[in-house]
């Protein structure tokens, strides 16, 4: 028993900064985001991916931004490394450092707006490659083609985020406590 | 207290994002015309001169060449051939190949050397096409 507790002493002093549960953590959570995004991906701009982030990011804190780029890269082996995969780099790590600032709040009806704003938003957000490459001029016409697709993508979002937010908290949350329950001093 | 204030700030980003959609809604409608119809605009009249009429039709289009361009809106129809793509039909009306009728392919009143299918689409461009005989 006393031996167990000396090596859980040195887990938590060790100088990585991710532990081993963490790593199963990141990629656990990497997997279901791939499942999900390529389960759903025949539906136009209807994703979950923007919900389970903000959960992830709510639950699992800075891990989630490991997660996140996992899950790009992911993305970018299945899909080809294209245009948009050069602005999935910072759309989806700001969605989690969007969710770290505002962490403190739970209201439901608040992430449940900024998943739409985030949604309504998404094609201006991808447009900044094209801005670099082809200037405003086109940028503005490649945002403008796909205000439909933001606007479904938008109105998806805010009522995915109404339905399911709570259902995903309880139990990424179940799932944080039951993982870490051994290692509080680990949880930020 | 802060249930009111709750409230009062759900109906408030309920009424900004309204209002953000309804822009871009708005915004949509006012400038989607360019990219969806296609960049180039081009116009091309359909003669028919046995029964002496003069169709005119506006298209639009991002093709490179005219017979993808006419393809696409079902404007044209046809056949491959070893020489190229044979144009018979031009908007529903067919060149009857037993009455020696063929579609000819004119830009701006001049001959065009090259299948629909080599042509090239340039905005403001006017093609015609006459139901002629051989």
């Amino acid at each position: 028993m006393q031996k167990a507790a000396g090596a859980q002493k040195q887990s938590v002093n060790h100088t990585s900064p991710l532990s081993v549960k963490d790593i199963v953590i990141i990629g656990m959570m990497t997997a279901i985001l791939v499942t999900v995004q390529v389960a759903l991906s025949f539906l136009p701009n209807i994703e979950l991916i923007t919900l389970l982030l903000i959960v992830f990011t709510l639950v699992f804190r800075w891990r989630a931004l490991f997660v996140v780029f996992a899950f790009i890269l992911v993305e970018g082996l299945i899909y080809g490394f294209g245009l948009w995969w050069f602005s999935w780099i910072y759309i989806w790590p700001l969605l989690c450092v969007f969710t770290m600032l505002f962490r403190k709040i739970r209201s439901i009806f608040f992430w449940a707006i900024a998943s739409c704003v985030f949604g309504l938003a998404f094609g201006a957000l991808t447009a900044f490659p094209i801005l670099a490459i082809s200037g405003l001029k086109a940028a503005i016409a490649y945002w403008i083609q796909g205000i439909p697709f933001d606007l479904v993508h938008g109105i998806s979002n805010f009522f995915l985020a109404l339905m399911l937010y709570y259902p995903l908290y309880f139990v990424m949350n179940k799932i944080y406590r039951q993982f870490y329950s051994n290692d509080r001093k680990l949880i930020p | 207290m802060k249930n009111k204030n709750d409230i009062k700030g759900a109906i408030i980003a309920t009424f900004v994002v309204a209002l953000i959609m309804t822009i871009m809604m708005i915004t949509y409608t006012m400038y989607k015309q360019p990219s969806i119809k296609g960049s180039k605009s081009v116009i091309v009249r359909v003669i028919v001169p046995e029964e002496d009429k003069k169709y005119e039709y506006q298209v639009y289009t991002d093709a490179e060449y005219l017979g993808e361009a006419l393809r696409e809106t079902n404007f044209i129809k046809g056949e491959n051939s070893q020489y190229g793509f044979y144009v018979t039909e031009v908007k529903g009306i067919a060149a009857d190949s037993s009455k020696n009728q063929y579609w000819m392919l004119t830009k701006k009143g001049e001959y065009v050397n090259t299948g629909v299918d080599q042509t090239p689409v340039y905005d403001g461009d006017e093609f015609e096409f006459t139901l002629a005989t051989y």
